[in-house]
């Protein structure tokens, strides 16, 4: 068996079986690590892989599975040992067949950020790590993975530390997503996009459950040359916990349905014996596959979604500080909560992608680019449009996005496709390039398909797809280049028509310099939708905008039935200001928990009065009188929070009015706020935090799982003179001793004040904290007494 | 496995995490608001599995409590339940975007986990009864003088990360984190096992039921 022949989807290749299952059968007792055989009984290894090669199996997966250091830890064996050993074993058994011998590496048994605390940088690592302990085999497969983020770790780690093709397969429940949710479609196009050179589903269910799941992956696989494989389980387990519920032949019998769907490998997992196998070698000798009918579509992805973009798709366009100040002052604080809400008020108005873009002067775009992503996308799941014009910004984003990203952009100077198309290939993004060139913008529309043909023609020449080459023909503004507004369009149409593309627009430019631009927008946007534009970039949160959008899909027949048009608008009242009944005060609104009203409250005393005398004057007196009620039992936390909830946002409206002003922030005074290393629980901590900004107070946020040195950069780079440590756990306390420690030896002239549930004041002592909080109020109030 | 989401939620014990009283309407208003997409991010599953209790390892049978609350029981059934990543995601979006609903909806995720669990409890307490046999109620690492350094060794026994997607942090955490990992014990008598008391809790000296002069936990199931 050669390389080639292995991948040769004009053939059908057998992989071996389940190792458990016949390990079990030899009388391995419970509790044994499998992965230590390779060194304690290698002649067990040995004879049950010569058993698989004899059965028919041309690749045989190495007993790797589990050999990551962590798995390891407490075995007294280390990586580098075993898995040479491991490999060694299959070497040896597949000397008579000529089988091909795989390093198999599963997940690593933790799970990666956000869920879990094991970043993406150290899964890598671990990864790497496993990789190079290989080096021995022919090829390396990827396993039983149900993490989108741990396969792309896990394949960059193989892809830039072993040039051998690498198998990917994911397991998947019976609904077609991964426990992480990570559905079929998006793992094909990450997987396919970094580089596998095979990609398969197996374990968790049988040939029966998984069949749906295969045919799915056959469509959605894009390029033909890659194959698709199946190693299921020898059916569903038994009840009583014995076995699996099919025999080898129901099993073999099973998988003959796979044949029309194109798959070219198969195999077995769990359950399947030498048995299961050699009855499938029979049943697919000879067997020449069917090409897979794969579907031309176009998608961009997060795990838990994949956007098909097919007619009008929306891109919420405000993540991007351009114009929009109180945006441009979040990112010079890393203000990250800002970014987020913006993120999620879009998502919420129906934004099916998020552009998103921090270059300003002065930041350090790369980092924040990065810092953005991670931020984003632990709590929305729409795929991300990168937009940047450094290519170190879009790099850093592109390496920890978790899916298929869309990078905005390239354009037809030779310098920036040769820079950037590169890295679009390397990570699996789907790509925009605007039609204009070291020329500038051409005004004709001639002049810029044939821009748009030289960026598509670059693009394909560097190995991406034409369903991932978005076209941006370029919106002028009507104001300053009125007779060249048509040829954006008839650039468009004749991209999509003739070069195999899909189009992409950021409507709002039309309008620049005019007054009412919405209407503008709306038309601008009909008229490019009418020929063919796909991705729409706007203001998801304008609801004329959207309402263009539903009402063109409606148009088009896409939204059939109009029932998502009808979803939106059944319950809308028509655009008339509904009756004010009488205003509440800001005291009122804040007392009672009202954010909106609170904020329109906040905006009409901010046209008469100094932001700083509406906090001092207003919202902190209001946020007394609420917390000496919870204090006195009036009231409850939940009405605590919406309080505070509700002087947030008041206190956003005087952000805003400080930032068009140009003057500084209010400021009590900094807090530096974490929740210690090892711990990700932060309900408590976030608690905190809204009320001691509604104080006035300036707090930075580490997060989660915040290492000691972390912390004592924030303090030195904010020189806050107070720093709020929680931790939930027994466990993660000694990370808060070990924070204190640090911060007391770099002699940072800061109090520290502890919470947490197994908190007690005489731990706190302990461990040199200077107070010890009960709840969120105290806190407040430690940090009152502490400003003065 | 894949478990049933309760046919409804449990208010009460959300507003007893909450600390908050029975009667307050506000609270019971805010935590109603949170419970439909709560819902709708949960994907419950559970996993267990019966061992002999004598060849339990030694982390899982470590501390006074544990051993007591197993008593005389020949098998120890080791138990796992999780809500899913979902929940944590919604969480998630929730810290960053209103406070009060973060709160709301974790002490409402901590109610559904407890009864997912209470719910899958019963259905393994019905198979096992028709074999003739009793298992006494949940006992988890963290409760008494149990070490929370059980739960990544219960984990792996029980190969939680392939059944239901659930793994422990090196903290011993639990990810995702509405989650349950126990024992029960198994014997062929009526058994309900041993609280773990105020004794050797961890929060005894600041716990605001005790002062109160309550528990935090419930009646016993059995």
């Amino acid at each position: 068996m050669t390389l080639n022949q292995l991948f040769d989807t004009s053939r059908t290749t057998i992989l071996d079986g389940g190792m458990g299952t016949m390990l079990q059968a030899a009388g391995l007792p419970l509790g044994v690590r499998p992965e230590t055989l390779a060194l304690t009984q290698p002649d067990l290894l040995e004879r049950i892989h010569h058993d698989y090669a004899e059965a028919g199996a041309q690749l045989l997966y190495a007993n790797t599975f589990g050999a990551s250091e962590h798995k390891l830890a407490g075995t007294g064996y280390t990586v580098e040992q075993l898995v040479p050993a491991a490999i060694a074993c299959a070497r040896r058994a597949a000397a008579d067949t000529g089988a091909l011998v795989a390093l198999d590496i599963g997940p690593l048994g933790e799970l990666l950020e956000p869920a879990g605390t094991l970043r993406f940088e150290d899964a890598y690592e671990a990864f790497a790590r496993t990789v190079r302990a290989g080096q021995d085999a022919d090829v390396i497969v990827l396993e039983t993975m149900t993490d989108l983020y741990e396969v792309k770790a896990a394949l960059l780690a193989c892809r830039e530390n072993s040039d051998k093709p690498v198998l990917v397969s994911m397991t998947f429940e019976a609904n077609g997503r991964s426990f992480t949710g990570c559905c079929v479609e998006s793992f094909a196009a990450v997987a396919a996009g970094l580089g596998a050179s095979a990609i398969g589903i197996n374990c968790s269910l049988g040939p029966t459950e998984i069949l749906p799941l295969a045919r799915r992956l056959c469509a959605c696989v894009p390029n033909a040359g890659i194959p698709v494989f199946v190693k299921p389980n020898r059916g569903l387990p038994r009840a009583d916990g014995s076995g699996y519920d099919m025999t080898a032949e129901q099993f073999a019998a099973a998988m003959e349905p796979y044949k029309e769907l194109g798959v070219s490998m198969v195999g077995g997992c769990c359950g399947t014996d030498t048995e299961c196998i050699r009855l499938l070698a029979q049943r697919f000798a000879g067997f020449v596959p069917p090409l897979r009918k794969m579907e031309s579509v176009s998608r961009i992805c997060t795990p838990v979604r994949a956007v098909e973009i097919s007619g009008p798709t929306v891109v919420g366009e405000r993540l991007n500080p351009t114009g929009k100040k109180r945006f441009q002052q979040a990112l010079r604080e890393q203000d990250m909560d800002y970014l987020l809400s913006q993120a999620v008020s879009q998502m919420e108005a129906g934004a099916q992608l998020l552009d998103v873009n921090v270059g300003l002067p002065g930041v350090d775009e790369p980092a924040l680019m990065e810092k953005t992503v991670r931020a984003l996308q632990a709590v929305v799941d729409l795929p991300l449009v990168l937009d940047s014009s450094d290519p170190a910004a879009l790099e850093r984003g592109l390496r920890v996005y978790n899916g298929k990203p869309l990078v905005n952009s390239v354009n037809g100077k030779q310098e920036v496709l040769d820079t950037i198309l590169p890295l679009c290939k390397k990570y699996g993004a789907a790509v925009i390039g605007l039609t204009l060139d070291e020329s500038g913008i051409p005004a004709e529309a001639e002049a810029r398909v044939a821009v748009a043909r030289r960026i598509r023609d670059a693009a394909l020449a560097a190995g991406i797809e034409a369903e991932d080459i978005y076209i941006d023909c370029l919106t002028l503004t009507a104001s300053a280049q009125q007779d060249h507004v048509m040829d954006t369009l008839r650039a468009l149409e004749t991209c999509k028509r003739e070069l195999g593309v899909r189009t992409i627009l950021g409507v709002s430019n039309i309008s620049f310099g005019l007054p009412c631009r919405e209407y503008l927008n709306v038309s601008f946007l009909t008229l490019a939708m009418a020929r063919g534009l796909d991705l729409a970039i706007l203001n998801p949160n304008a609801e004329p905008m959207m309402a263009a959008v539903a009402s063109y899909r409606v148009l088009s027949g896409i939204d059939a039935g109009s029932t998502a048009y009808i979803a939106r608008y059944v319950n809308a009242a028509p655009a008339a200001a509904a009756a004010q009944p009488g205003q509440v005060s800001l005291e009122q609104a804040v007392e009672q928990g009202l954010k909106s009203e609170a904020a329109a409250a906040a905006r009409r005393l901010l046209e008469t009065t100094d932001p700083l005398e509406v906090v001092n004057a207003h919202l902190v007196p209001a946020l007394d009188r609420v917390g000496q009620g919870f204090e006195k039992g009036t009231l409850f936390l939940p009405q605590l929070l919406q309080s505070a909830a509700a002087a947030q946002s008041a206190f956003e409206q005087v952000r805003v009015a400080l930032a068009e002003k140009g003057g500084n922030p209010v400021s009590r005074g900094a807090i530096v706020l974490a929740t210690v290393q090892g711990d990700i629980h932060d309900i408590g901590k976030n608690i905190v935090k809204v009320l001691l900004e509604n104080y006035g107070y300036q707090v930075t946020d580490l997060g989660r799982d915040v290492a000691p040195e972390r912390v004592v950069e924030a303090v030195r780079r904010t020189g806050a003179p107070l720093v709020g440590l929680s931790a939930l756990m027994t466990t993660t306390l000694p990370s808060m001793r070990r924070t204190i420690e640090l911060l007391r030896q770099e002699n940072l002239p800061c109090k520290v004040v502890v919470g947490g549930a197994v908190l007690t004041p005489e731990y706190a002592a302990e461990i040199g904290a200077d107070f010890y909080a009960r709840d969120a109020k105290a806190t407040a109030d430690i940090a009152n007494k502490l400003f003065g | 496995m894949q478990l049933p989401l309760p046919a409804a939620p449990d208010y009460s014990q959300a507003l007893r995490y909450l600390g908050v009283p029975e009667g307050d309407a506000a609270s019971r208003a805010l935590l109603e608001c949170c419970a439909a997409p709560l819902w709708q991010a949960a994907s419950p599953r559970g996993t267990a599995r019966a061992v002999p209790t004598g060849q339990l390892p030694a982390e899982l049978t470590a501390g006074r409590d544990i051993r007591l609350h197993l008593g005389d029981s020949p098998q120890t059934l080791l138990f796992a339940a999780t809500l899913g990543p979902g929940v944590d995601a919604l969480l998630r979006r929730l810290a960053a975007t209103d406070v009060a609903a973060a709160a709301a909806a974790d002490a409402l995720a901590s109610a559904l986990v407890e009864q997912v669990c209470d719910e899958y409890e019963t259905l393994l307490r019905q198979e096992w009864q028709q074999n003739g046999l009793y298992l006494t109620g949940r006992f988890s690492p963290g409760y008494g003088d149990y070490p929370l350094a059980a739960q990544p060794v219960l984990c792996r026994l029980l190969d939680t990360h392939r059944a239901i997607g659930l793994s422990t942090a090196p903290s011993c955490m639990l990810t995702p984190c509405k989650s349950v990992t126990a024992l029960l014990g198994i014997g062929d008598t009526p058994r309900r096992g041993h609280r773990a008391g105020c004794a050797t809790c961890a929060l005894r000296t600041t716990c605001a039921y005790r002062k109160r002069g309550t528990f935090c936990d419930a009646e016993p199931t059995v």
